[in-house]
């Protein structure tokens, strides 16, 4: 079959760009290899990301839904009474910071509301897997081989591929897109169910547990009766304990944090417990000649502060621009990646996130004294998902400054 | 009061509200030992900086800064200008 733009993966980087492409009147198709509702985790949204969700046309549905209203995160130190908040906020058309709200979403029901958006407005789902592309003497990729569930192989001819396979990483795996560099966080297990019973604050928000450096807990209400919960620690110190994850994380919920021990006192149910290892890469080169990589399929760093969604969706609808563009006057068709500038910008995103959470976990002294006084509103701009900026805010600068100097002490003690 | 004696009685009165130790010396480890934790330390930034009129440069806030009242003091002076009082 023939389309203008072949999406793998049916995630909300996927659906964001269709719905999105949809809109400008621009024909694409999604590949998914799963069936939807599936299991998925990054339950917590930043505040652009809901206004995004909202662009999307999707606020009536969201209302519907009645998924718990997210008004901030709350991070609890290593005593309950040393937390920080930080609040949703937006801009206004004149710059000032005014409350706002976004949604904590069970995501194999946000996901399928998503997905059942992009087919109601005629994108088709492919049902298959992705095992290869289609390539034209100039490397230009053109379209998607499909492996489909009754074992037929498709090809699907297109004008542009965007991966949306999140942590699959399909073009970097096929070797389209770069190699997939080991990140910062990347020898981290994170172990995770769904509990009913938990007991809740009065106001539904996301919560952040830190014991002590990498190693940190999570909160997150997804509906009337479930919270998700989530214990994150060092591979080497979990397998230290012989344990299995279940195990493991039964035990943790109550040693791991008073504030969680507290609130997991009378527990009704614990779903399956999930493990994800090692996650954490950065792929640098993801947008290339009739390609571009979104969200987890290039990049993926440490999810304290609960970006999955946020760049997923964010990057999926700057990619839906970027193509509207190329398609209509072949804007940049000559350049060896007509996408660089896309790309940089993307890179510009992550990187604020990745400066905010080293910065958290390198020098939390520092980074509690500007999110709490100094650079208050820079450090809530940046938890609202605001990352694009040109030039940084004085608060990312400083974040910089200290990540810099703990890089620069890293060296000289490795070096000793 | 000198500015020992004054760092001294902010964290004796205001972070440890009397429930630590009366006196605390210019060499006492503050940080490493727990008597200040980290929302202690935030509150002894804000402090110096109002109270003393100087600013704590981001690249400065490092726990080992505030180790002691001698090493906080040795800040501050060199902040303030050396001409008189």
């Amino acid at each position: 079959m023939k389309t203008q733009v072949a999406i793998v993966g049916g995630g909300p980087g996927g659906v964001a760009s269709a719905i999105s492409l949809a809109n400008k009147g621009i024909q694409s198709v999604i590949i998914e290899k799963d069936q939807f509702p599936r299991f998925h985790i990054g339950e917590s949204m930043t505040g652009e990301c809901g206004g995004l969700v909202r662009k999307l046309g999707l606020e009536t549905e969201m209302l519907q839904r009645q998924y718990p209203v997210k008004h901030g995160v709350r991070v609890y130190g290593q005593s309950s009474e040393n937390t920080f908040w930080i609040p949703v906020m937006k801009r206004s058309d004149e710059g000032e910071l005014e409350e706002t709200t976004t949604w904590q979403v069970r995501r194999s029901d946000f996901d399928k509301m998503l997905l059942d958006k992009a087919k109601s407005l005629g994108v088709p789902i492919i049902n298959g897997k992705a095992t290869g592309v289609i390539q034209a003497n100039d490397s230009t990729v053109t379209g998607v081989e499909v492996r489909l569930e009754n074992g037929e192989v498709e090809m699907i001819e297109s004008e542009m591929v965007i991966d949306a396979s999140g942590q699959a990483t399909f073009l970097s795996n096929i070797g389209v897109a770069g190699n997939k560099d080991r990140g910062k966080y990347d020898r981290q297990l994170a172990l995770y169910a769904h509990v009913t019973g938990a007991q809740r604050d009065e106001v539904d928000n996301t919560l952040i547990f830190y014991e002590k450096k990498n190693h940190w807990g999570w909160f997150i209400p997804i509906d009337d009766e479930t919270v998700s919960i989530g214990i994150v620690a060092p591979t080497d110190y979990y397998k230290s304990y012989g344990e299995t994850p279940e195990e493991f994380f039964k035990r943790k919920l109550h040693s791991f944090h008073p504030e969680i021990t507290r609130r997991v006192a009378n527990l009704e149910s614990i779903g399956e417990v999930h493990a994800s290892s090692n996650y954490s890469y950065h792929i640098k080169e993801f947008t290339g000649k009739g390609f571009i990589c979104v969200g987890d399929s290039h990049r993926f760093i440490d999810p304290i502060f609960s970006f999955g969604v946020h760049f997923s969706i964010t990057e999926g609808m700057m990619a839906a621009d970027a193509i509207e563009a190329y398609l209509a006057d072949g804007q940049g068709r000559e350049a060896e990646n007509p996408f660089a500038e896309l790309q940089s910008h993307f890179e510009l995103g992550q990187d604020s996130i990745e400066d905010l959470v080293d910065c958290f976990w390198g020098n939390p002294f520092a980074f509690t004294f500007f999110a709490h006084q100094r650079y208050r509103e820079d450090i809530i701009d940046l938890f609202a998902g605001r990352v694009y900026q040109k030039n940084p805010s004085p608060g990312l600068a400083a974040l910089r400054t200290v990540n810099a100097q703990i890089a620069e002490q890293n060296m000289t003690v490795s070096a000793d | 009061m000198n500015t020992e004696q004054i760092l001294e009685r902010f964290i004796v009165d205001e972070l440890l509200l009397g429930a630590g130790a009366e006196q605390i010396g210019v060499d006492d480890p503050l940080v490493s030992s727990r008597v200040l934790d980290s929302l202690g330390l935030l509150r002894m930034v804000t402090f110096i900086e109002e109270r003393f009129g100087v600013t704590i440069e981001d690249g400065e806030l490092i726990p080992d800064n505030f180790e002691t009242i001698r090493q906080i003091t040795e800040m501050i002076a060199s902040k303030q200008p050396t001409s008189a009082d």
